[in-house]
């Protein structure tokens, strides 16, 4: 049962389970409490932050522990915009291939005034600090740019982004959405780059309903969840000690064994990747830096969800950039930015491998898409060929 | 002494002796639960699919996110995969369109029927077949019995619940790949089952109307915002005394009754005839709006097996529930006539005819479309 969805979650890691597994019953009680119990919480959710902080290149004070992805980033772009209205900073700049948990509460703020800037990507679906270069003026109050693609796999080059942002927009924070790289990437230079960054722990190995927001000291950010004083008075909401401590434990195991691990998938990716184009897949970008367990593939003249169907009932797990709430498969805004053909966006599959991955599960991936294809009807060679022009 | 067991199957196709890989279409619905419920009783391994298939709000039937979470649901009580399909551009060219020009053009045409027959029971039973599923499934009040070893569309055995004429257009080639596994139940041993089985959606209200048009708006406010309506001028056809105005004389159907009032001799009026080049609508008394003759063109016939039969005696519906009518069919310059025995009341131009076996009366023949 090959699991090719690692980019949507990660299996819990064993470290992270025996070293949470005692904290249930020892470090239960509310991290604010001034009583012996909430002590002992607090010093496990401190130790987390510490840890973390120390991981990602930052101090504990900028460590701002959330309930995952999706709300770092609601925060970012909402907090910043907030503030920017105030000080008389209309614009926001972001890319067009960001998660929604960015581009929405972005559109949102349109109807406050916030003037909406979207960044294309290339056509390798790269984010280029050229292209953003363009759009800064000192008007901006926020630039996010995510530093690799969720759905593409594609990493771009924060350092060079940043440093334009600092020459053009001087009064710009800087956000970026790092969940897709913390499995692989190392973040201190990203943070060392960036004002506020997004990080989630399910997709390191730990569980879901953690995150970080990462708010560089000296970032002022207005808060987000409102009714209590917890985390510096900055997010309030009874703190999630265990979860905290699952995802610096999650992030220390990634950040010991990325390079072998990345090393080791990358090398999977690319076996599984010849196999996909000697079916005639595509590979939708062919950028230089991407994630080592993304594969974003077309198989043109196919259905996206008939695939996705087709490989589940042969045991293989993969998944489509976007759905919406009814569970249906919808043409992701990410492959409509990159302005593929028709026939080739409508047979797009996601496959995310992971550090579980193994040999044997590219071989049985590989059987299952091969079958799957067939019986399906076969790629459409002409328009796949077309592609390559 | 040897005693010989003779297992007797309630449900002839369900019970197959063989098991199949059956995909069952879950609306969300009580009858497409329980069919599925039937389904993994019989020993099919059973997969649930929901078709997504309009974009916008609705508030009923088969489109709305919470329907897909009862599916899904359900289908976990089941202990059965579940998928959810996105048809929504199909539905939209297939049914939604086509149902909002033809009103443009003065006819009424059954979208119900149109999407079972292009989106259910084409697009999603292709797919059903390339995923290499054995059978589609749906939980329709109708049923398929076999007939000198020949598998039949037949009338569902509940006769106020009778689905089979929104599937009346259906091929042989369909029917062959197609289990109803409701269809052999009344309505309230349905809902008896999916109590017995705790299943949510078990005293969830039957939708009644079309999926895609909320309550709120209706018919008149779906359309509206997407045709340019226009107010009519309503005419007695026989005094040609102006009776009044409608506001919107695209959504008056021939035959329609509602909202025409009586005439100045106190009788009740039926739309005999709508002229949208006038905006005119004109109205009879009941004996002038009924017809005998009903015209079909051959391209919009179809049929569940053999050709219909000319010139002999066939039971026609003309509506959903309609009562059945006899009638014959006969070859005309362009198409054909369906001629009733007795004449009835007028039915709208893109309205579905179903027709049946006078000998054997459940089976569905075929249908057609009043031109």
């Amino acid at each position: 049962m090959p699991y090719f969805d690692h980019a949507a979650a990660t299996p819990v890691r064993l470290e992270v389970l025996e070293a949470i597994a005692p904290l249930f019953t020892t470090a239960y009680a509310n991290p604010s409490a001034g009583h012996a119990s909430g002590r002992s919480a607090r010093a496990v959710l401190d130790n987390a932050r510490e840890e973390i902080a120390q991981l990602l290149g930052a101090q504990p004070g900028e460590i701002i522990f959330t309930s995952g992805g999706t709300e770092s980033d609601n925060w970012a772009i909402a907090g910043t915009l907030e503030r920017g209205l105030r000080e008389g900073l209309p614009r926001a700049v972001v890319s067009s291939i960001e998660h929604k948990a960015v581009l929405e509460p972005a559109e949102r703020f349109q109807a406050r005034g916030v003037s909406l800037v979207l960044v294309e990507p290339n056509d390798d679906g790269e984010v280029t600090a050229q292209a953003l270069g363009a759009l800064l003026d000192e008007s901006v109050s926020l630039v996010s740019i995510m530093a690799a693609n969720n759905e593409l796999g594609v990493v771009n080059d924060l350092g060079a982004i940043a440093k334009t942002v600092r020459q053009r927009a001087s009064r710009a924070v800087i956000h970026t959405d790092a969940v897709q790289v913390a499995p692989w990437l190392d973040l201190q230079a990203a943070t060392a780059a960036v004002d506020l960054m997004t990080v989630s722990s399910h997709k390191l190995g730990g569980l879901k309903g953690t995150g970080v927001l990462l708010a560089k000291e000296g970032v002022r950010l207005d808060a987000f969840v409102l009714g209590g004083a917890q985390e510096l008075g900055r997010r309030a909401g009874t703190q999630d000690a265990i979860g905290a401590m699952a995802m610096a434990v999650a992030l220390r195991c990634a950040v010991r064994d990325r390079e072998i691990d990345g090393a080791r998938v990358a090398k999977l990716r690319h076996r599984f990747v010849q196999g996909l184009l000697a079916l005639g897949a595509t590979e939708t970008v062919k950028a230089k830096h991407m994630l080592p367990g993304h594969a974003h593939v077309a198989f043109a003249g196919l259905a996206t969800d008939e695939l996705l169907v087709g490989f589940d009932r042969a045991g293989l797990a993969a998944a489509a950039g976007s759905s919406c709430a009814s569970g249906a498969t919808e043409l992701s805004h990410v492959v409509a930015a990159l302005g593929r053909d028709d026939d080739v966006a409508k047979g797009i599959v996601r496959f995310s491998l992971g550090r579980t991955t193994t040999n044997d599960d590219v071989t049985e991936a590989l059987a299952i898409v091969e079958a799957t294809v067939g019986r399906l009807g076969g790629i459409r060679l002409p328009e796949a060929a077309r592609l390559l022009d | 002494m040897a005693v010989l067991v003779v297992f007797v199957c309630p449900r002839p196709l369900v019970c197959l002796t063989e098991q199949m890989e059956v995909a069952i279409a879950m609306s969300g619905g009580v009858d497409s639960s329980v069919a599925a419920a039937l389904l993994v009783e019989a020993g099919h391994e059973v997969t649930g699919v929901t078709l997504r298939l309009w974009g916008g709000v609705s508030d009923s039937g088969c489109c709305s996110a919470s329907d897909v979470d009862d599916a899904r649901r359900v289908a976990q009580q089941l202990g059965i995969a579940h998928h959810v399909f996105n048809l929504t551009e199909e539905f939209q060219a297939a049914v939604v369109q086509p149902y909002i020009d033809g009103h443009a053009k003065g006819k009424t045409p059954n979208p119900c029927v149109e999407c079972n027959r292009t989106v259910k029971f084409e697009l999603l039973l292709e797919r059903c077949r390339r995923l290499g599923f054995d059978r589609l499934a749906t939980g329709h009040h109708a049923r398929i019995v076999e007939r000198n070893g020949v598998p039949k569309l037949a009338r569902g055995v509940d006769d106020l619940k009778d689905q089979s004429y929104v599937l009346s257009m259906l091929p042989a080639s369909t029917i062959a790949d197609l289990l109803l596994p409701v269809g052999e139940m009344q309505k309230s041993e349905v809902r008896e089952r999916a109590v017995a089985l705790g299943l949510r959606t078990a005293m969830k209200p039957d939708s009644q109307d079309v999926c895609f048009i909320r309550s709120d708006e209706g018919r008149e406010g779906f359309l509206g915002e997407r045709l340019n309506v226009r107010p009519g001028t309503v005419i007695d056809r026989a005094t040609g005394v102006q009776m009044g105005s409608v506001a919107a004389v695209q959504l008056v159907t021939i035959g329609q009754r509602r909202g025409i009032g009586a005439g100045p001799d106190g009788e009740r009026r039926y739309v005999v005839g709508v002229d949208l080049k006038r905006d005119v609508v004109e109205v009879a008394a009941l004996e002038h709006a009924l017809q005998r003759r009903l015209k079909v063109l051959s391209s919009s016939m179809t049929t569940t097996g053999d050709a219909l039969p000319l010139n002999t005696s066939v039971i026609v519906q003309v509506s959903a529930h309609g009562k059945p009518l006899s009638c014959v069919l006969e070859q005309a310059s362009d198409g054909f006539d369906v001629v009733l025995d007795v004449p009835a009341r007028l039915v709208a131009p893109g309205q579905t005819l179903a027709f049946y076996d006078v000998n054997d009366p459940d089976i569905v023949l075929g249908s057609a479309i009043v031109a």
